[in-house]
């Protein structure tokens, strides 16, 4: 019931696709009610505005129902890849930029081919960090630190930057904070230019977003679950998961439901007597211990289904939590990206 | 060939993004240009329909805006809002818009439908 159906596509592009398209279901503008301000008058001329909003919804939905079953992702993606550029462009107040890096990634993955690998879902990542770190770089508000100033002290109201603020010179905190932000955005786009650099620029992205929505106390929609999704382009499948785990209750249980959490039935579990360590054969490179239970969380789809589910759900004012567990959890996977 | 056509047409997206981002230091648009909450507006909106004053959901119909809130474009954008609306509703021409706003928490300033910003 839980085994994915086999698709044409590696691991980690089936697992964006798959991902990917749950987003937009976690979007009001998918039951907006009408076409608003829209970009193109071309719209204003519409007689039955409200079907259209509704046609649109229904393009999303089937999209999302084609592509997450992999009926049809390609023509899936098409779907919601439509309904979201015309529910763009038919309403100014609706742009939003995670509508438009999800709009991003969906015509990506539609024109995905397997012998050009992630390189193109790399520049949209390397674009991405490229703009916001160009658009803050030449921003005077953001050169000053008067926009962070502003943001965290007044608009944010976030307590530990005003307390340190104050002893110290002048708006020094705010333009440390705003040119560390610069920093790290175009390094990540530099960063991301050499497959070497690869894991510290997605470690480094991943604390950024985190600390982000723990100051802020919000998600931004779904633009952390779209950042963090793309991320997963750079995590190459081992080919062998090989996972030697010493009999217990929790390990006769994970044999036992082993296909929901490795859907894709990757790792292949193999119980051993109950005082041996546990070891992970990853295309026979070996790991004990705690980097071996680290690994088998790093190949695990449902891992990413339950970050992604998780960074979406309604935080009712305590948003902070989401980012402060994604914190946790990459300080927590640090050896791991440090490995290969 | 198929799969050429792929690449040019993903080659040409990625590169009109560029082109906006790089156009975007020439302009105030910061739509498409992977600006995401790199301003921070506060605004107070108040409009004067038929001599009553607009409460937040009628404002929220007309302009996806309520009285008083926080806005992440720039100021232009959220002018032309207005101004769209109006262009598209010209009844509404005779409504009298009073739009305080203020860019990153510096001083406030005041737009009129007559297109003129006015430092408060």
């Amino acid at each position: 019931m839980f085994t994915i159906k086999k698709n044409q596509y590696p691991v980690n592009i089936d697992l964006i696709f798959r991902l990917i398209v749950i987003l937009p279901l976690f979007q009001p503008y998918l039951f907006r009610t009408t076409l608003q301000l829209t970009f193109f008058d071309f719209f204003n001329t519409i007689h039955h505005p409200q079907l259209v909003v509704w046609t649109l919804a229904g393009m999303i939905i089937i999209g999302v129902l084609l592509t997450f079953f992999s009926i049809a992702p390609r023509l899936g993606c098409a779907f919601i890849a439509f309904g979201l550029f015309i529910t763009m462009v038919s309403c100014r107040p609706c742009y939003s930029d995670s509508r438009f890096y999800i709009f991003s990634l969906l015509l990506l993955l539609i024109l995905y081919q397997k012998k050009y690998g992630i390189q193109l879902l790399r520049l949209q990542v390397i674009v991405l960090y490229f703009g916001s770190g160009i658009n803050k770089l030449f921003d005077i508000d953001w050169q000053t630190g008067q926009y962070i100033h502003h943001w965290l002290g007044y608009k944010l109201n976030f307590l530990m930057y005003t307390e340190l603020s104050k002893r110290l010179p002048n708006l020094i905190l705010a333009q440390f904070i705003s040119w560390m932000v610069i920093g790290i955005e175009l390094g990540m786009a530099l960063l991301l230019t050499k497959k070497a650099y690869f894991r510290l620029a997605i470690w480094l992205g991943i604390v950024l977003h985190s600390i982000s929505v723990v100051i802020a106390n919000h998600a931004f929609g779904s633009f952390v679950a779209a950042v963090l999704i793309s991320y997963i382009a750079f995590l190459e499948w081992p080919r062998h998961m090989f996972l030697y785990a010493p009999e217990s209750k929790i390990t006769r249980l994970l044999v036992k439901h082993h296909k929901i959490i490795d859907p894709y039935q990757k790792i292949h579990m193999i119980l051993t007597p109950s005082n041996t360590n546990i070891i992970l054969d990853l295309d026979h490179k070996k790991y004990t211990g705690i980097s071996a239970i680290q690994q088998v969380i790093l190949y695990c789809p449902i891992f990413y289904f339950l970050i992604i589910l998780f960074a979406l759900v309604p935080g009712f004012g305590y948003d902070w939590i989401k980012g402060a567990v994604l914190i946790l959890i990459s300080f927590l996977m640090l050896p791991v990206f440090r490995t290969k | 060939m198929i799969s050429n056509w792929k690449v040019l047409l993903c080659s040409i997206y990625l590169l009109a993004q560029v082109v906006l981002i790089v156009s975007a230091r020439f302009s105030s648009n910061r739509y498409f240009v992977w600006a995401p909450h790199d301003i921070q507006i506060e605004y107070i909106l108040d409009v004067n329909s038929e001599q009553k004053t607009l409460n937040d959901k009628e404002l929220t119909e007309r302009y996806g805006l309520g009285t008083h809130g926080w806005f992440d474009l720039p100021p232009d954008h959220l002018i032309q809002f207005i101004t769209e609306y109006e262009r598209l509703y010209p009844a509404a021409k005779g409504d009298q818009i009073s739009l305080k706003y203020r860019v990153n928490g510096k001083d406030w300033k005041f737009w009129s439908r007559s297109g003129t910003k006015i430092n408060l």
